[in-house]
């Protein structure tokens, strides 16, 4: 177990310094020069020139990668041009809407994929699955923010029934439960937008990996020793499929992190993906890259995560 | 993977239908099975529909979809609600919006393939390479492959597509240079399986030279694979290229591209009172994302014969 989780962690560092790479290089097509503004902008005349030095600005571009790299495991992702705050500091401030946006996307394809993907596979080419297979496409196939201007034109605009913008109603006024109730309000739209086509890929697994399972001998066996059909496919059949589940969820942080910069651009949602929009817009490049840098880190964090977790569940793989 | 049939009868079925089927080629085989699977079938219909669309638009299309129409004061038409006139309103500029529909297709059409062609000639040369070479060569592109789907693909195009600037040849460009990974690790993953393969070991002791056994032996056994991923990058690529100029930073005014028709409905304005303006362009994208990948789906069926006897299986099912 434990060298099988070294092993995977040794993999990602090669892959982890090319995406460095490439985020420096994308760098260094952006006007001006990235490397500036590590530099606080602040700071006294003298104290700029010896930095400057310290980074090497006049040195070959390798060098200079090497000084940005020590610079960003340091935690200095550079200071905005826009006002000159620090970067680190902007994104950490983003984080938690983000998240609260992306688990709750997870959290609604997996409780609600899951079932779906069972009943479809459990029901094979019924007009039910068949259905559930349209519908799926259907998710996997619909841009999202057509998507997310058809809810709001239908449940905000139409209906009135949600807010179409923001994480809260500003200035409300509301404390304890009513916040709270605010809250899921506003999160009821994007979150269903965002979770679409992560829902879907989560369906289309289940109902594969169960289809799978449900072909196995011991299934047949459990079957023919008079066993309840419910505890057959609940207890015997989807516990094993459940297994290559869990790697779907290393596969969905992509799709998530994609999604979310045009959900939280459309419906206003202050994270992570409105502030890389933003940054775009405005030209803002060290808020831009540092938003690409930690979006595909926490990519490769979270794969390597569903690894170990499939690792853990399943000993064949430790031992392969 | 096996795939279970739906019931005792099926599976007669299937035995059954497997040694009746004629003699037929590869291709003829796969062929038939695609017309078996529905959803294809309407989804190759529809992308017939499209196609033909974005071939016949000047003779289609009842306006020029530049031209700024005024009313006889000398007004522009912006904004105008559908009419006998403009079947689907006027833009913000005062133009046919159902012209630019139906000359919107020719961009997703220019993209779609464009990029397919690109993502798909680095992904056959970069997975050959690495799959017929093993060793460090592979380990290097792997790992690189690895490197570039990390990034969540939008952002990092967003941001290449604004440092070089809007342009139709740029996003097709960015698009297809961040689309090939997928179709590189299947074309490794096969050349890789293969390598060894006995119809290979006998290729390179009547001494086939390398490039000889790569090009007509483990090319030719990829073409499956490498056509359902080409499918799908094509309707991948639309969606992108619809993102980008959705956002503003992908194709520029005043060429018609679905995407850019939707970025008007950035505005709660335009979301709210005017829903011509955006509800025919993302059916146009919706509706060709869905068919193309409901074809990948289909093809990917008839073409990998290890599911045949799941198609049959479904036929009898159905019947």
């Amino acid at each position: 177990m434990f060298t099988f989780i070294l092993r995977r962690t040794l993999q990602a560092v090669p892959i982890t310094v090319i995406v460095t790479m490439i985020v420096f290089i994308v760098m260094q097509m952006t006007p001006g020069n990235p490397m500036s503004t590590l530099i606080n902008p602040d700071a006294p005349p003298e104290e700029i020139v010896r930095r400057e030095r310290q980074l090497g600005l006049d040195r070959p571009l390798y060098v200079q990668y090497l000084a940005w790299l020590r610079e960003v495991i340091r935690g200095n992702l550079g200071h905005s041009t826009k006002g000159g705050r620090r970067v680190s500091e902007m994104i950490w401030s983003r984080l938690g809407p983000t998240l609260l946006l992306a688990g709750t996307a997870i959290a609604v394809s997996f409780l609600v994929g899951v079932p779906i993907g069972v009943l479809s596979a459990v029901r094979r080419y019924s007009a039910l699955d068949y259905a559930l297979t349209v519908f799926a496409f259907f998710g996997l196939s619909v841009p999202n923010f057509f998507f997310a201007i058809g809810l709001i034109y239908v449940f905000a605009v139409q209906l009135d029934w949600l807010p179409a913008m923001g994480l809260a109603t500003i200035a409300s006024g509301y404390t304890g439960w009513a916040l709270v109730v605010d809250h899921l309000r506003h999160l009821v739209l994007p979150a269903a937008v965002l979770s679409l086509s992560t829902l879907a890929t989560v369906v289309r697994f289940t109902r594969s990996a169960m289809l799978e399972v449900l072909a196995a001998d011991y299934i047949r066996t459990a079957d023919a020793k008079g066993l309840h059909p419910r505890v057959v496919v609940y207890r015997h059949a989807l516990l094993n499929a459940l297994i290559p589940i869990v790697t779907v969820l290393g596969l969905l942080l992509p799709f998530l992190f994609s999604g979310s910069f045009i959900v939280e651009a459309i419906f206003a949602w202050p994270g992570l993906g409105q502030l890389g929009v933003q940054a775009i817009f405005s030209r803002d490049y060290p808020v831009v890259m540092a938003i690409n840098l930690f979006a595909a880190l926490s990519v490769l964090a979270g794969s390597l995560i569903a690894d170990v977790l499939y690792a853990v569940v399943d000993p064949r793989i430790r031992y392969e | 993977m096996s795939r279970p049939a739906a019931g005792p009868d099926a599976e007669a079925a299937a035995v059954v239908a497997a040694p009746t089927a004629r003699r037929t080629s590869l291709y003829g085989e796969a062929w038939r099975r695609l017309r078996d699977h529905r959803l294809a079938m309407v989804g190759l219909a529809f992308l017939a529909l499209f196609v033909l669309a974005a071939a016949l638009a000047p003779w289609l299309a009842p306006h020029d979809p530049f031209e700024i129409f005024r009313t006889p004061e000398g007004r522009i038409r912006i904004w105008e609600p559908p009419s006998r006139d403009h079947p689907l309103g006027t833009d913000r500029f005062g133009r046919d919006v159902l012209s630019r529909v139906i000359y919107g297709s020719r961009i997703s059409l220019l993209v779609g393939l464009s990029v397919a062609l690109i993502s798909a000639t680095i992904g056959a040369l970069l997975g050959a390479l690495a799959g017929y070479a093993g060793g460090h060569l592979d380990n290097v592109v792997m790992r690189f492959t690895d490197a570039v789907m990390a990034f969540p693909v939008l952002f990092l195009l967003i941001t290449v597509a604004v440092v070089a600037g809007p342009s139709v040849v740029n996003v097709i460009v960015v698009i297809g240079l961040v689309s090939w990974p997928r179709i590189c690790r299947i074309v490794r993953a096969e050349f890789l399986r293969l390598r060894e393969a006995e119809f290979v070991v006998a290729a390179r002791s009547l001494g086939a030279s390398d490039a000889r056994i790569t090009v007509l032996h483990l090319m030719p056994n990829s073409v499956a694979s490498i056509t359902v991923n080409v499918t799908l990058d094509i309707a991948r690529a639309i969606l992108l290229e619809a993102s980008l100029s959705f956002l503003g930073v992908g194709v520029p005014q005043p060429t018609a591209t679905w995407g850019n028709m939707l970025h008007e409905a950035m505005s709660l304005t335009v979301v709210r009172g005017m829903p011509w303006l955006w509800l025919a362009p993302g059916t146009c994208i919706l509706l060709t994302v869905l068919s193309l990948n409901f074809a990948g789906d289909g093809l990917r069926d008839a073409l990998d014969p290890r599911t045949a006897i799941g198609r049959a299986a479904r036929a009898a099912a159905a019947a």
